[in-house]
C-alpha cells in the first residue's frame, strides 16, 4: 500500500500527494485516508479541475513531476502500488538522478472531448455547489449519455443517486457492470 | 486533431498550479511541492 512505500523511501527527496477526485468533498475521502493511516499529503478535487486539465475518464492515475515542477510520467487507470511492477517504477524515478528512463505512459485523454460535454459538465458543477443535486446530476447524466466511458463524471452521479452501492461496506462493481449493462 | 488535445496538460508540461481542498478544509497547492519530486496518486472511493 502506498503507506507502505512512503515508510519505505521518505526522505529520498520526494513528496507523495494523494487527490480523490470527488464531488462530494473530503467526506467520502477521509475514511480511506484514515485507514490507511497515511502520513503522506491528502487532497481532494471537489471540481474535477484535474480531469478538466489533463483530461483523463478514470483513475486509479500516477502522475510524476520532477523537481523543477516538469509532469515526466502519466498513467491514467490501473496504476496499483501493491503491483510489484508498479511500486518499482516509482523506485526508479525517485533513485533516478534526472527523472530516469520512464516507461512509456499510458495516458488516454479523451474527457470532454465535445463543447456540449464541457458545458454540461460546468453546469452541473454550479447546479452542485448551489445546493441544486437533482439539475446537477441531469446536467452530468448528459455528460455520460456524451461520453459513457467518462467514468470520472458517471461514476459520481451513481456514487450520489446510489450511496448505499458505495458507502455501506465495499464498492458494488457487480451492480456498477449491471448499470453498464443496462445503459444507465 | 480535436481542439482539446492541444490545450491538455500532460508529459511534459508543468505541472499547474492548481488549488485542491485539503482534509481539514485548508487548501492545498500543487506548486507548493516545486524543488522536490511529487509522486501524485489520483484516487476516488467510486
Amino acid at each position: 500500500m502506498w503507506q507502505d512505500f512512503y515508510a519505505q523511501h521518505q526522505g529520498q527527496g520526494f513528496e507523495l500527494l494523494a487527490v480523490a477526485i470527488d464531488f462530494q468533498g473530503a467526506g467520502r475521502a477521509r475514511p480511506y485516508v484514515e485507514a490507511a493511516g497515511a502520513t503522506f499529503a491528502n487532497a481532494v478535487d471537489t471540481e474535477n479541475q484535474l480531469g478538466l486539465l489533463m483530461g483523463f475518464t478514470a483513475i486509479p492515475n500516477l502522475i510524476l513531476v520532477d523537481e523543477v515542477g516538469i509532469i515526466r510520467y502519466a498513467r491514467f487507470g490501473r496504476f496499483d502500488i501493491r503491483k510489484e511492477e508498479d511500486w518499482r517504477m516509482v523506485e526508479r524515478f525517485l533513485i533516478e538522478p534526472g527523472a530516469g528512463e520512464l516507461e512509456r505512459s499510458a495516458a488516454i485523454a479523451d474527457a470532454f472531448q465535445t463543447a456540449e460535454a464541457l458545458e454540461q459538465f460546468h453546469r452541473g458543477m454550479a447546479h452542485y455547489r448551489e445546493g441544486r443535486v437533482a439539475e446537477a446530476l441531469a446536467a452530468w447524466r448528459q455528460v455520460a449519455v456524451l461520453e459513457p466511458r467518462n467514468w470520472v463524471v458517471r461514476k459520481q452521479v451513481w456514487a450520489i443517486e446510489h450511496p448505499e452501492r458505495f458507502y455501506e461496506g465495499a464498492v458494488d462493481y457487480d451492480w456498477q457492470k449491471e448499470q453498464v449493462d443496462q445503459n444507465r | 486533431m480535436d481542439r482539446r488535445e492541444q490545450e491538455l496538460v500532460g508529459v511534459g508540461d508543468p505541472l499547474p498550479d492548481v488549488s485542491l481542498l485539503g482534509m481539514d478544509g485548508g487548501a492545498v497547492r500543487l506548486r507548493d511541492w516545486q524543488g522536490r519530486k511529487l509522486v501524485m496518486y489520483l484516487w476516488g472511493s467510486w
